[in-house]
């Protein structure tokens, strides 16, 4: 079957444009049998683009497709699958109240002679495959009960079983630990030893140099460079990723924070969430909130901006006990809050940037008689979009076509639009390119200097250490511990995280 | 790095593809309207053309109801009963002057909205249930209180002066429908809470972090419907000479198909007022063409039919084209 030195996949010359923007421009890569190829580039750089053509589910404008040397018309989803390419995306699309067999199986189940579900054989089955990739899962259970991590390998399976040559993985690791992510990556070193191929989607660098063979680097919707991983380094990539060196990621001039307390929490209470959560925050302070997901971060912070209502406890926000009980309460009183869900929380996808931006400055953009003025509000638009440098073909621009970075200067801009004096920001980069992310990271510092009160909750513990005045540790609902800035260091805060200090 | 003066480099090919989509329901209305005066040679007659208006006022204020509660992702299955019981209200109470008559059917209709409204925005029960049941509700009440009789609508002169009279020469009655229109257009697209309510409908929980209080925009918008129902069943009342409940039941497919057609979409955020006007056109140039042209009322109904299952599918392929990018 190998028949062109072992390029299993070919991607020559794709060109894909939307209204308004370029996605693709010219791009071409290739992929050998059992390897293993990292895609990276900013947000908004095309590796989305590609990868829903390679799957099916947009057409090229322009370029040709190659498998094992012959010029391949996808015509679809199911079409792409039926060629061998298998694309796990990050949110996984297993349906989580069925069993992981079955989900293996989905719609192909083995039946008895009387047309009924044959579990005994679909369980063995599923078992023998489970078995032979080293997932330490069993077919029984239900697929909501596993981690994150674990779905990502059922999917793996779940590939594998219908004979998937390619295996496309996008952001695989965004939401699991790292000890996971070792045993994912075997996982994966296991199927490319059975000539698998996989394109490895990520932001993360570290981990292409983990399991990648090779690198090809996009951007601006073009192909800039492709490499052999050995022979690069994480700067290397970085650069040919932006265009230019970027420097420390955090920064490194130190500031300091006010000594005035803006807000204090006391005993904060939501059964089933946290318990007696107790902080000071000041002015100009940037105040981490770390640990492991579910441990109760964000039902505090969505708490203190009237987004859910404590059983117990204080907040004292200026001195003055206060009552939040809804979200326009909180930003009259000068918190704002930034989601970790862009999707769904932090942008409306459905509106225009402009429409976005403005949503809180509405009552700035009046005319004499009390209505919107088009003109005043797209002056305003403007003002915000420059000022943080969303990137938009137009204000027209529907949010949910811009890049996820894109979209993330976007809900900051609508929030810092109305000066607040607290801003709480909830995993803000998660997901964005490194670009984006040391924007983002020098906004915020910036803010605190001009004297913001910052909550940032982040799952990462290089931001959390880079950015933070003080961090406090939650585990299981509970404050473990404030550290002190000397006192921040990885092991540390990973201690703390799982509950022992 | 953000740079807006890039401008869309898609060609003039495609610029025209797009607002031929985006006019399509402009383009249909036009085609049907000059299709129309060639099939009939009384349509484009000022008596049809300002028939067609007194026929399509009271439909068009409420679409224009309907169509803020459809943005804000809902739909009021009461709405025609609520018109029924205000204007039951209304006759009944004209032996008390047409003052206390008009005041208290629109009163009615803004209690019928705030039941509504309370039961879907604030205790968040399902709206297709709420309303469905509010409906039997309303339409009970009109019956109980007409004692399902035929009602004299017209005892006072004022009523007879709406439905009957002209002011510069056009219907009273087209006063009424563009007023309402524009009110409806500045209320939805110029206004904060407007807005609000497109945010609500696309994304309530994103709206919500945006600090809009998405429970009191959805009341509000299910009272602005039972308003403008009240102000509605005025307008009938003097249209028609009698009254009778279920008349008045019949408006809520037409208005729902009027919405959906215009490309209001169901799934909330999406419309707007221009477009239920362009809806409400093909749907009067339609009735009244079939009424013309002699088309028995039984296939009159199956053509109605017919047009809500195409607006529904328009509704669809607005929504992929939507997802598409």
């Amino acid at each position: 079957m190998p028949s062109n030195n072992g390029i299993l996949l070919e991607m020559n010359n794709i060109s894909k444009s939307f209204p308004g923007v370029q996605a693709l421009d010219d791009v071409s890569f290739s992929l050998k049998e059992g390897e293993v190829l990292a895609l990276v580039g900013e947000n908004g750089a095309g590796k989305s683009t590609l990868i829903k053509i390679l799957s099916g589910s947009y057409k090229a404008d322009i370029g040709n497709i190659k498998i094992n040397g012959d010029n391949i018309d996808i015509k679809g989803t199911k079409h792409s699958i039926e060629l061998g390419i298998s694309t796990i995306y990050q949110e996984t699309s297993l349906v989580q109240e069925i069993t992981v067999a079955e989900n293996i199986y989905l719609g192909r189940q083995p039946t008895t002679r009387f047309g009924r579900i044959d579990w005994n054989t679909m369980n063995k089955n599923a078992e023998e495959l489970l078995k032979s990739l080293s997932i330490n899962v069993s077919p029984n259970v239900l697929v909501t009960r596993l981690s994150a991590a674990q779905q990502q390998m059922v999917e793996i399976a779940k590939a594998l079983s219908v004979d998937a040559k390619i295996i496309i993985m996008d952001e695989p690791t965004a939401a699991i630990t790292e000890e996971d992510t070792e045993n994912l990556f075997n996982i994966i070193r296991e199927i490319v030893k059975k000539g698998v191929s996989v394109i490895y989607i990520s932001h993360r660098l570290k981990e292409i140099f983990q399991i990648a063979d090779r690198v090809t680097v996009l951007r601006d919707g073009k192909t800039v460079k492709t490499m052999d991983v050995e022979e690069s380094d994480e700067n290397s990539i970085v650069r040919y990723m932006v265009g230019r060196e970027i420097g420390n990621i955090f920064g490194d001039e130190s500031y300091k924070s006010e000594k005035e307390v803006i807000l204090e929490v006391k005993n904060l209470t939501r059964r089933g969430q946290y318990r007696d959560v107790s902080f000071t925050l000041r002015k100009g302070e940037i105040f981490g909130f770390s640990g492991l997901v579910g441990a109760g971060r964000s039902e505090v912070v969505r708490t203190i901006f009237g987004l859910d209502r404590p059983d117990s406890g204080e907040i004292i926000l200026e001195g003055e006990k206060v009552k939040i009980n809804s979200s326009s309460e909180a930003i009259g009183k000068g918190i704002t809050f930034v989601s970790e869900d862009r999707r769904t929380e932090s942008v409306i996808q459905g509106f225009s940037v402009r429409e976005n931006v403005t949503i809180l400055l509405l009552k700035e953009v009046l005319n004499k008689i009390g209505l919107i003025s088009g003109n005043k509000e797209k002056k305003l638009a403007k003002k915000y979009v420059e000022r943080f440098s969303v990137k938009t073909p137009t204000l027209e621009q529907l949010a949910m076509y811009l890049s996820g970075g894109n979209q993330q200067k976007l809900a900051l801009a609508k929030c810092l639009s109305t000066s607040p004096k607290i801003l709480i920001l909830d995993e803000p980069t998660k997901g964005i390119d490194v670009g984006a992310k040391k924007e983002i990271h020098t906004l915020i510092k910036n803010l605190a200097k001009e004297g913001m009160a910052i909550i940032l909750v982040s799952s990462e513990l290089p931001e959390i250490i880079g950015m933070c005045h003080r961090v406090m540790v939650m585990h299981e609902g509970r404050t473990v511990k404030i550290f002190e800035k000397e006192e921040l260091s990885e092991e540390e805060l990973i201690h703390a995280a799982v509950g022992n200090v | 790095m953000s740079d807006l003066s890039i401008n869309e480099s898609t060609g003039i090919k495609k610029r025209f593809v797009r607002f031929f989509f985006s006019q399509a329901m402009l383009l249909v209305f036009i085609v049907l309207f000059i299709a129309m005066s060639f099939a009939s040679d009384k349509f484009l007659t000022t008596g049809n053309l300002f028939n067609i208006i007194r026929q399509s006022t009271v439909l068009g204020m409420m679409a224009c109801g309907m169509t803020i509660v459809i943005i804000g992702k809902g739909v009021d299955l009461s709405a025609a009963s609520i018109l029924a019981l205000c204007a039951v209200t209304n006759v009944m109470l004209q032996p008390f002057g047409y003052i206390t008559a008009i005041v208290a059917s629109i009163i009615v209709g803004i209690v019928c909205g705030l039941i509504n409204g309370f039961l879907i925005g604030k205790v968040k029960a399902n709206f297709i249930i709420v309303t469905l049941g509010t409906q039997i509700l309303f339409t009970a009440m009109a019956l109980i209180v007409s004692e399902g009789r035929n009602l004299k609508s017209r005892t006072e002169p004022i009523f007879s002066y709406i439905g009957k009279e002209s002011i510069l020469g056009i219907p009273v009655m087209a006063y009424f429908l563009v007023i309402t229109f524009i009110i409806f257009g500045v209320l939805l697209h110029k206004t904060i809470g407007g807005r609000r309510l497109f945010a609500t409908g696309l994304n309530n929980p994103a709206a919500k972090v945006a600090g809009i209080n998405t429970s009191n925009i959805i009341m509000g918008s299910y009272v602005i419907n039972g308003f403008i129902c009240g102000v509605a069943s005025v307008v009938l009342t003097s249209r028609l000479p009698r009254i009778r409940v279920g008349t008045a039941s019949e408006y809520l497919f037409d208005v729902i198909t009027i919405v959906v057609l215009g490309g209001t979409a169901l799934t909330g955020g999406v419309g707007g007022i221009y477009k239920t006007a362009i809806g409400l056109g093909i749907f009067a140039i339609i009735a009244n063409g079939m009424s013309l042209l002699g088309i028995p009322y039984e296939f009159q109904q199956m053509v109605k039919g017919i047009i809500l299952v195409l607006a529904v599918l328009y509704d669809e392929f607005n929504r992929r084209k939507r997802l598409l990018y």
